[in-house]
């Protein structure tokens, strides 16, 4: 049944990616798609593809892939169902440097070097704080994050209140998570590639980890050294999505709950899982972010909760009917 | 050869002395209880014989090797540990939990082979858990939890069994079940074993030694027969208690 649900997930995914490379001002039918693919189609609509939509297919891609991985980690860190990548703060520094960037009235590379910068002085503000007295309780952890990203929250609210009405409008949508401004490379990809294979790796010591630090400690983890790298690759996830894509919510928090209602809390399992399905959440929200109302294009955050609230809350409730059952 | 073994040990919590001076050697075959009252420290203890927390002063030594020695993986094929509870935030089943105690003999990126899955089964049908393998865990009632503990610990199979109350939550003849395995897999095995109880007859059916905590760190250890009498029962309860004999055991009877 697990392979089955597998291969399910996977045509989910092909099938998401062919609807984000067809779908959008210009509908492109699947045999165009493929001359285009084999280098032989009409130049115009190649070069949409190859111009426009791949490269913003990939990062939609890698971006959902990349939150929905740093959720899982930081759900077994924390051992937090509420858990989020966003939760230790990593989103509200970077969030406060790529408003200021923004603010000084540059664009591109320099907004995601900004915000890549407060997402790390973020990350090492919370690590610093939380790890001051040697002991690193997942309570403490969380409330240090929590602490740390409201005083982020703040900041926010006071750059925006503060800040020249022309650039009110790039910030609101930076904020909101915007897919149209990174171009394509291949780092985040790395990154993510990177990250899947040490989750999977470290699979087994993280099924331990969620049923207690005492438990994971005496079946011979090195519970220290895991939850540091947990934290570390985490944050690295999350600051790396968050440089592409400003903050998408939902994915990270719910794409986990989702693959676990679906195929079970075996990270070996949950690990791809999770990638694949926020990966394919992210292409196909944002596939409608941009051509439900087109040309006027929406928040893709707004189109993650509303795919994802109803998805979740449905498989939410067959599993409690087959519990009681 | 000793398999457990502590010397001068010291446990404080928060500047207050839970176990001061513990010497005990525990040799293989031995069964050992843990007596004492509520809140006195015998968690405490359990998890720093275990090597889960540091000791306040002292030393533990496992198959004659101080615990700094040993790699946690090394550690966890030699010695385990039952918990007396134990979270679900992110429930697993019933199968997973079991098999995650061959977790210290695979390598990161091993599966379960079907041996392990093999040596799971057995564990499960040991407790009498068999054909519940599917079920996640909170579905499970204390006594069943308590249980598929048990056999995670017997799937880990370690030689030094250190148990935190085992018998919470079970009904009699699974009590009695329990005991009189684990009793006799230490024995034949010659393995070792040590178990905080709160029931001094059972102690005393079951073990050899006992470890005795009367609070404000206060510890004495030594075989059943000669540390357990009516005078050291009522002083680790604070409780009087009469000693009954019945021609074979000796049983302790609140006043």
């Amino acid at each position: 049944m697990v392979s089955r649900r597998l291969l399910l997930l996977l045509v989910v995914t092909l099938g998401s990616l062919l609807y984000g490379l067809l779908t959008g001002s210009v509908e492109i039918a699947i045999a165009e798609l493929l001359r285009i693919l084999g280098g032989h189609g009409e130049p115009q609509l190649a070069q949409v593809i190859w111009d426009l939509r791949l490269p913003r297919l990939a990062n939609g891609f890698v971006v959902g892939a990349l939150l929905a991985l740093a959720g899982v980690l930081m759900q077994v860190l924390l051992r937090n169902p509420l858990a989020e990548p966003y939760i230790l703060g990593v989103s509200g520094g970077a969030a406060v440097g790529a408003l200021l960037a923004l603010m000084a009235g540059v664009a591109g590379y320099w907004v995601s070097g900004a915000s890549l910068l407060g997402s790390l002085a973020s990350m090492l503000l919370v690590f610093a704080l939380a790890h001051a007295q040697g002991d690193w309780q997942p309570l403490r952890l969380l409330l240090t994050g929590v602490v740390v990203a409201a005083g982020w929250g703040a900041l926010v609210s006071l750059l925006l209140t503060i800040s020249p009405d022309q650039s009110l409008r790039g910030m609101l949508f930076w904020l909101m998570g915007d897919l149209g401004q990174a171009p394509f490379t291949w780092s985040p990809l790395l990154i993510l590639l990177a990250g899947v294979v040490i989750a999977l790796l470290l699979g087994r010591q993280l099924n331990l980890l969620q049923r207690g630090d005492m438990e994971a400690a005496a079946l011979g983890v090195a519970v220290l050294r895991l939850r540091l790298i947990l934290y570390l690759l985490g944050a690295l996830l999350t600051a790396t999505a968050v440089m592409l894509a400003g903050t998408i919510g939902f994915v990270g928090l719910v794409v986990p709950h989702l693959m676990r209602l679906y195929l079970g809390t075996d990270h070996r399992l949950l690990v791809p899982a999770s990638v694949l399905a926020g990966g394919s959440l992210v292409v196909v929200a944002d596939t409608l972010a941009r051509s439900l109302l087109a040309p006027q294009q929406l928040p893709v955050g707004v189109l993650t909760a509303f795919i994802g609230v109803p998805l979740f809350l449905y498989l939410m409730q067959r599993q409690a009917g087959a519990q009681h059952s | 050869m000793t398999l457990l073994a502590s010397s001068k040990l010291d446990i404080r919590v928060a500047g207050r002395p839970l176990c001061r001076g513990l010497d005990f050697r525990m040799q293989p075959g031995e069964c050992w209880a843990l007596l004492g009252a509520n809140g006195v420290g015998k968690t405490m203890l359990l998890h720093t014989l275990a090597g889960l927390r540091p000791a306040d002063a002292g030393h533990v030594r496992i198959n004659d090797r101080p615990l700094a020695d040993w790699s946690a993986r090394e550690l966890a094929r030699y010695r385990g540990v039952l918990f007396q509870d134990s979270q679900d935030t992110f429930p697993a089943s019933v199968l997973e939990t079991v098999l995650s105690g061959r977790h210290p003999y695979l390598r990161f990126w091993e599966f379960e082979s079907a041996h392990d899955h093999e040596l799971a089964r057995q564990a499960l049908a040991r407790v009498g858990l068999q054909g519940l393998e599917a079920r996640r865990v909170d579905t499970l009632s204390g006594g069943e939890r308590r249980r598929l503990a048990l056999a995670t610990l017997l799937v880990q199979s370690p030689r030094v069994m250190l148990l935190d109350e085992p018998s919470n939550h079970l009904d009699l003849r699974h009590q009695m079940r329990l005991f009189a395995y684990l009793c006799e897999l230490t024995r034949e095995g010659l393995g070792g074993l040590l178990m905080s109880l709160h029931d001094v007859n059972l102690a005393q059916r079951f073990c050899s030694h006992v470890i005795l905590m009367f609070g404000s760190g206060d510890v004495c250890t030594g075989p059943v027969a000669e540390t357990l009498s009516e005078h050291t029962v009522s002083r680790l309860y604070d409780y009087p208690v009469h000693a009954v004999y019945d021609g074979v055991h000796c049983w302790y009877q609140p006043d």
